[in-house]
């Protein structure tokens, strides 16, 4: 029985992926040549989505995102809705933290908001940690590798085959989110594939419906 | 144990909801993030198969509460000016089918305009309807004879939303019977009230748990002129509700039954 656990235990640890290693550029020049991946948003937009979530290959259902993003201050705003119009959650997360505005079961949890939020910065912001390394994965892709304050690890990944992805671990090094951008061409936030490796394992597929730049109102002094 | 940390991972795990969301913000302060230890917080589990049934419940929430307001659709030389239930209870007692466009708009804080979606919904005593959405995403949710069925569009075509359960599907046909009946004003979910102005609105307000925190009020508002719905609004919150105008109202027309039992 022991070996029997050990066996599926030695099975689920080699299932996990984990932090791959990064070759250095062969020469100084190709250092400098090394541009990191940047799919991240500059200015504060609002999204709607469309979400497709999936467990175990499978539709479960399709909801409605809406996100407001400002990666100046890092303002996140976001709501979830049915198809139908009505709002399971709503959410910002700012300097004081995180705020949920409404929270229907079973999106009522705390962590819930916490994990969502996350996500979100996941997706539209550049990694607040320095890179600590930079190169090429074993199949050609450009990688930069940020280290986050809480240890986690993200990659932000170019493959000429597989476009731009990024790839969060955690501090030992497994694998815990792979988001693929993957139509580049019109808008790098049409099509969004969020896999999420956890105790379920799951899926977010996020088609845009809408995308809409947002003006920072600037207050002109009278003279 | 684990709280749910992730979107699925509710399926195992629930906790009775947070006291208050206005709340939340303090929890982290005391608590740091991601830590919640709160002691009130009771932590339960809740087997796969009914927490199956709880989003369903959610996602087909505006459904019944739609169609409740639909029913108030009737021809308009009876119901202009219709200035008592005992009234409403007559006319609607003469419908047999109901069918309409509508234009749905949403309004939220987080949205600088609203989300308009466009769609059709059909409608059939006692308990047959088709509530369709063309854009911005496709969906239809089919009921005919105790058999509820939500599409969505995916990957080029409609998929059933496996998620759909029977708990919901009672919610919306248990709903519809009752004010068929005509008991607009006997509803335990719902009190009614009439308003004169320009125009004839009844104000439903939720009363009970069953929409306690999603639902604050629905405006149905009736043209005098033209008699029929000229639109519904679903207020949820401050900031956030739903406004559905209809046109193209027909009444008592003949529906093929396969307008209930298959998406195309």
């Amino acid at each position: 029985m022991k070996r029997l656990s050990l066996l599926i235990l030695i099975l689920v640890l080699c299932s996990c992926q984990t932090l791959p290693l990064i070759n250095s550029p062969i020469s100084p020049t190709g250092e400098k040549l090394l541009t990191c991946p940047s799919p991240f948003l500059k200015s504060k937009y609002r999204f709607i989505h469309t979400i497709e979530t999936s467990m175990a290959g499978h539709t479960q259902s399709t909801i409605i995102g809406i996100t407001l993003v400002d990666p100046s201050t890092h303002l996140v705003s976001c709501a979830i809705m049915t198809v139908e119009g009505m709002v399971l959650f709503e959410a910002e997360s700012g300097t004081d933290g995180i705020k949920v505005n409404r929270a229907l079961s079973p999106f009522d949890s705390a962590d819930f908001a916490k994990n969502m939020i996350e996500d979100i910065k996941l997706i539209f912001f550049a990694p607040v940690g320095k890179i600590q390394n930079s190169g090429y994965l074993r199949d050609g892709a450009t990688v930069c590798r940020h280290l986050e304050e809480n240890g986690d690890w993200i990659d932000v990944i170019k493959n000429k085959s597989e476009g731009v992805q990024i790839k969060r671990y955690s501090s030992a090094g497994f694998l815990k989110r792979h988001i693929k951008f993957k139509n580049t061409a019109e808008n790098i936030y049409q099509n969004i594939e969020l896999q999420a490796y956890e105790s379920f394992n799951y899926s977010l597929l996020l088609t845009l419906i809408e995308a809409q730049p947002v003006k920072i109102k600037t207050f002109r002094r009278k003279h | 144990m684990q709280t749910h940390r992730h979107l699925f991972n509710f399926i195992f795990i629930s906790e009775t909801p947070i006291p208050k969301a206005n709340n939340l913000k303090g929890h982290y302060r005391r608590s740091g993030m991601g830590k919640l230890n709160n002691p009130a917080k009771r932590r339960v589990l809740i087997h796969r198969s009914e927490l199956s049934n709880l989003f369903p419940k959610l996602a087909l929430g505006f459904i019944p509460v739609i169609l409740i307001a639909i029913l108030f659709i009737v021809s308009p030389a009876n119901y202009a000016g219709a200035t008592d239930f005992e009234q409403l209870r007559k006319e609607s007692a003469k419908i047999k089918t109901i069918q309409a466009q509508f234009v749905q708009k949403k309004f939220m804080k987080i949205l600088s305009r609203p989300l308009v979606s466009e769609g059709c919904f059909y409608y059939a005593a006692p308990d047959s309807f088709r509530w369709e959405y063309f854009k911005p995403l496709k969906s239809i949710v089919l009921a005919y004879k105790n058999n509820t069925k939500r599409y969505i569009y995916s990957n080029g075509q409609m998929m059933e939303d496996k998620t759909g359960g029977a708990q919901a599907m009672k919610i919306v046909l248990n709903e519809i019977a009752g004010w068929m009946n005509g008991r607009f004003d006997q509803n335990p979910s719902f009190k009614a009230t009439i308003r004169e102005n320009e125009n004839t609105c009844i104000i439903l307000t939720p009363v009970g748990k069953s929409m306690n925190g999603m639902i604050e009020k629905i405006e149905i508002t009736l043209s005098k002129k033209e008699g029929a719905v000229q639109s519904v609004k679903i207020i949820e919150a401050a900031n956030n509700f739903t406004q559905i105008n209809f046109n193209n109202v027909i009444i008592n027309a003949v529906i093929k039954p396969s307008v209930f039992q298959d998406v195309q």
